[in-house]
């Protein structure tokens, strides 16, 4: 039925489309979209741990694509996108997901003050924390809240905005029923007053269906003594957030509760009628959160302070799921979002039921060529007893004339790895990285840029921690605008504990090279690379997943017009 | 505008008052109906001891109604450091294969029903396997499995007759499965913060008499009409395993339609 409803859509789309195009010959409006291919080539390698997934076996070959298409005229926005995955491993690195449809479709119309959308409806409230409806595509999350949304616009300055729906689930959508509101604004001080404070308001509400209801009893039924509760159809959120605004500083601050509701908790213990208590279970709490961020920046100096408290905030359309599924909000990660490979290669995924965090970030301009970062951050749980997270990252950048540049640096990280990757019996993994970025220009239109990073392990008694010692290097070539190739290797130099063994049991120090070539035509690019990844976190927009190690060619494309 | 407010405030309070759901309290299932539970589960799966426990939790609670089998395929199942076996098979290798997708270990597919709203096949949820067992037991023993096995100590043969009796007539692609079972091994798990090396897995698949997809009975079942099968089986000698005081023989029967292969009656005896 839904999926019906999808391409009655789809059909409509391009009706109205020719419609529009017609009645309004003199307005032809903007048409615009986008399309983005991949597809992934498994050869599988088992010494790396890339092997026991159907990909590897006998399918051999994924791939995923999205075509995009917006059209706007007379205050009417309309767009539809169909997605396709075929043997893709985008969704759940260790199993395959073929489907194909109709991804997202909207309508919009802003009529003077007010404005109206239905279908599928991206928006969040103040950071995120109490309501996001977000699409972070490298991991295949789309939460888009699909339903009804209006806004209502009283001034420049001031908004209000009101949605219901459900949260999209690939081709359908989940059962409960999500509904929010929020009042945003804006109030200067007067024009010689450089106070200003940007004030918002947010509530969020979920509605259980049976279906899920009676899932939660199934699972409640089954508990014994304390741990049993009762379960809830509604919960209700609220925050309240604000930045003010005073000369050279900037303060944001969030609030934000929830209501008692279910939710699992991993670490909570469970009664069981046999044997010795488990360890994990659904609980029903109240929840909350406190956000700010203290920013300031005059001259060369910047300073970015960041404080963060969250407890019991797990907030699903279903209290059954886990990992990245179904989750309504977005709690900001407290920590650098890295990007070099080794730097970023233990990143904490944000823990929300408890943890408090710390960051600070200092950004220096000593003169026009040298640039000086620091970003200290912390992140332990609300005992403060069990650290989870600290990180100290210290880097400078040297800019020489318009010829070269370097940029060197020092990350020190703790990572509570048994709490991040579920690993039992490991220590906090201690790491040292030095690295260093080095961009020379040849010429107008030709640039080379290395990259050496090499990653200290701390020791776990004989032997090192996790995979042990890395070493990375990396050469991009660039060819404006056309043309870039990057060869790079991630080296094993000294394997440590988990890395992988010989026939004899012997540690193997494994190379894990990748070559890449791209090209860009126009709002083209085209990729293709071969890759040897090894297993390990990875984080985009915020959100982390334990990802297993990859080995094979990816060949991508991307385009928008 | 303060009237409105506490108009705004009062409809709150009132639309914020939802009745309370009730907890059922648990009753056994006064029926025929056994429930098949197939645990993929793993030596080096941290959270698989949890499943484990479940598992045999529900076998307890249901009085042996629910019948459960453990499947130690490739994911997560290669020995810890201080393992004195590999319990990792081809047979479970390709069980393994056969009941994905699932997101992790554990994971457990109950009558072999694809559950509606889930993508997995085998859930990883193991809160819910409880559930699902529950409405497994809703419907009718269409069913009865009767098994008789006779065990030759000297040539470690182990004969089996399961003796199928349908309470309705029953037709279509019904399929029977054979399995034996070992309990009571003791080797290393990993765990979420540790590793045991003394920890004693229960209802290990060891042995299945039968195609993985089953056997077709290639005959309707006629209500009433007892219809038998016989299988046999040699016990490996090994020193410590295959152990026939500790093993049992599971044999079910599922209906085969399409993609569906909903499992209608299962039964447990033990070899000894």
């Amino acid at each position: 039925m839904f999926q019906r409803l999808q391409k009655i859509f789809f059909l409509s789309f391009i009706i109205s489309v020719f419609i529009c195009t017609d009645i309004y010959a003199q307005d032809k409006g903007v048409f615009s979209g986008g399309f983005q291919s991949n597809a992934n080539f498994f050869i599988r390698d088992s010494l790396i741990g890339a092997a026991n997934i159907p990909q590897y076996d006998n399918q051999l070959i994924g791939a995923e694509a999205w075509l995009d298409l917006n059209y706007a005229i007379k205050g009417y926005s309309l767009g539809v996108r169909f997605d396709l995955f075929n043997n893709s491993n985008l969704r759940d690195p260790n199993s395959s997901y073929s489907d194909q449809g109709i991804g997202k479709y909207y309508i919009r119309k802003q009529l003077d003050k007010v404005g109206f959308q239905v279908g599928y409806i991206y928006d969040q409230i103040g950071s995120g924390i109490i309501y996001r409806a977000f699409e972070e595509r490298p991991q295949l999350i789309d939460n888009a809240l699909v339903g009804a949304q209006v806004d209502y616009r009283f001034n420049n300055d001031w908004k209000a905005s009101a949605f219901t729906g459900r949260q999209r689930n690939l081709f359908s959508t989940f059962q409960s029923i999500i509904k929010g509101a929020k009042l945003e604004g804006y109030y200067g001080f007067g024009k010689d007053n450089p106070l200003s404070i940007a004030p918002g308001f947010g509530i969020v509400n979920r509605t259980l269906d049976d279906e899920t209801m009676d899932r939660v009893i199934g699972v409640v039924k089954n508990y014994i003594g304390d741990d049993r509760f009762k379960p809830t159809y509604n919960v209700y959120l609220g925050s309240f957030y604000n930045t003010l605004s005073y000369k050279n500083f900037s303060w944001y601050v969030e609030a934000a509760y929830k209501s008692p509701d279910a939710f699992n908790d991993p670490m909570a213990s469970r009664t069981v009628l046999f044997g010795e208590p488990l360890q994990g279970r659904m609980r029903r709490a109240a929840g909350s959160v406190l956000y700010t961020a203290l920013s300031f920046a005059k001259g060369k100096l910047g300073i970015t302070l960041e404080g963060k408290r969250t407890e019991n905030f797990n907030f699903r359309v279903d209290p059954n799921l886990s990992r990245n599924f179904g989750q309504i909000n977005f709690i900001p990660p407290m920590n650098r979002q890295n990007t070099y490979r080794l730097t970023s290669r233990y990143s904490p995924a944000t823990q929300d039921l408890s943890e408090q965090a710390f960051q600070a970030d200092i950004k220096y301009r000593v003169n026009k060529k040298l640039f000086l970062n620091l970003n200290v951050s912390n992140i332990t749980d609300l005992t403060g007893n069990l650290l989870l997270y600290r990180e100290m990252y210290l880097t400078g950048t040297y800019k020489y004339k318009r010829l070269w540049q370097v940029i060197g640096g020092l990350q020190i990280q703790n990572y509570n790895q048994e709490i991040y990757e579920v690993k039992p019996e490991v220590p906090i993994v201690e790491t040292i990285i030095p690295f260093v970025d080095f961009l020379y220009k040849i010429d107008r239109k030709k640039s080379v840029r290395a990259e050496f990073q090499y990653m200290i392990i701390g020791e776990d008694g004989s032997t090192l921690q996790d995979y042990g010692d890395w070493a990375f290097g990396l050469v991009e070539f660039n060819m404006a605008p056309h043309w870039s190739l990057v060869v790079s290797d991630m080296y094993n130099i000294g394997p440590g504990k988990n890395a992988p063994s010989d026939a004899n049991g012997e540690k193997i120090d494994i190379h894990y090279p990748r070559f890449d070539v791209f090209y860009n035509n126009g709002s083209n690019r085209y990729g293709l690379s071969y890759v040897k990844q090894v297993e390990g976190i990875v984080c985009t927009g915020g959100i982390c997943r334990l990802e297993p190690a990859f080995s094979g060619v990816k060949f991508s494309i991307s385009s928008t017009f | 505008m303060k009237k409105l407010i506490a108009l705004i405030f009062a409809i709150s309070v009132i639309a914020c008052t939802e009745v309370m759901v009730n907890i059922p309290e648990f009753v056994l299932p006064n029926s025929e109906k056994t429930v098949l539970v197939e645990e993929l589960t793993g030596v080096n799966c941290p959270n698989c001891p949890n499943g484990a426990a479940v598992l045999q939790s529900l076998i307890e609670l249901y009085d042996h109604k629910v019948i459960g089998v453990s499947i130690h395929g490739e994911f997560l199942a290669e020995p810890v450091a201080s393992s004195k076996y590999d319990f990792r098979s081809q047979m479970a290798n390709d069980m393994e294969n056969k009941l994905k997708p699932y997101f992790g270990k554990p994971a457990a597919v109950v009558n072999r029903v694809q559950q509606e709203g889930f993508e997995e096949y085998s859930v990883s949820n193991i809160d819910l396997w409880a559930g699902f067992v529950e409405k497994e037991f809703e419907k009718p023993a269409q069913l009865s499995i009767g098994i008789e096995n006779s065990y030759n100590e000297d040539t470690r043969e182990l004969s089996i007759v399961a003796a199928l009796t349908a309470n309705e007539n029953l037709t279509g692609d019904l399929r029977i499965t054979v399995m034996i079972t070992e309990s009571h091994i003791w080797d290393a798990q990993k765990f979420p913060s540790t590793i045991e090396d003394n920890y004693e897995h229960n209802h290990m698949l060891r042995a299945m008499l039968t195609p993985i997809d089953g056997s077709p009975l290639n005959t309707d079942l006629n209500a009433n009409e007892i219809v038998n099968r016989n299988f046999s089986f040699v016990i490996p000698e090994d020193p410590d395993l295959w152990v026939p005081e500790n093993m049992d023989v599971i044999v079910f029967v599922s209906k085969v339609d399409g993609s569906s292969e909903e499992v209608i009656q299962a039964a447990e005896e033990h070899v000894l």
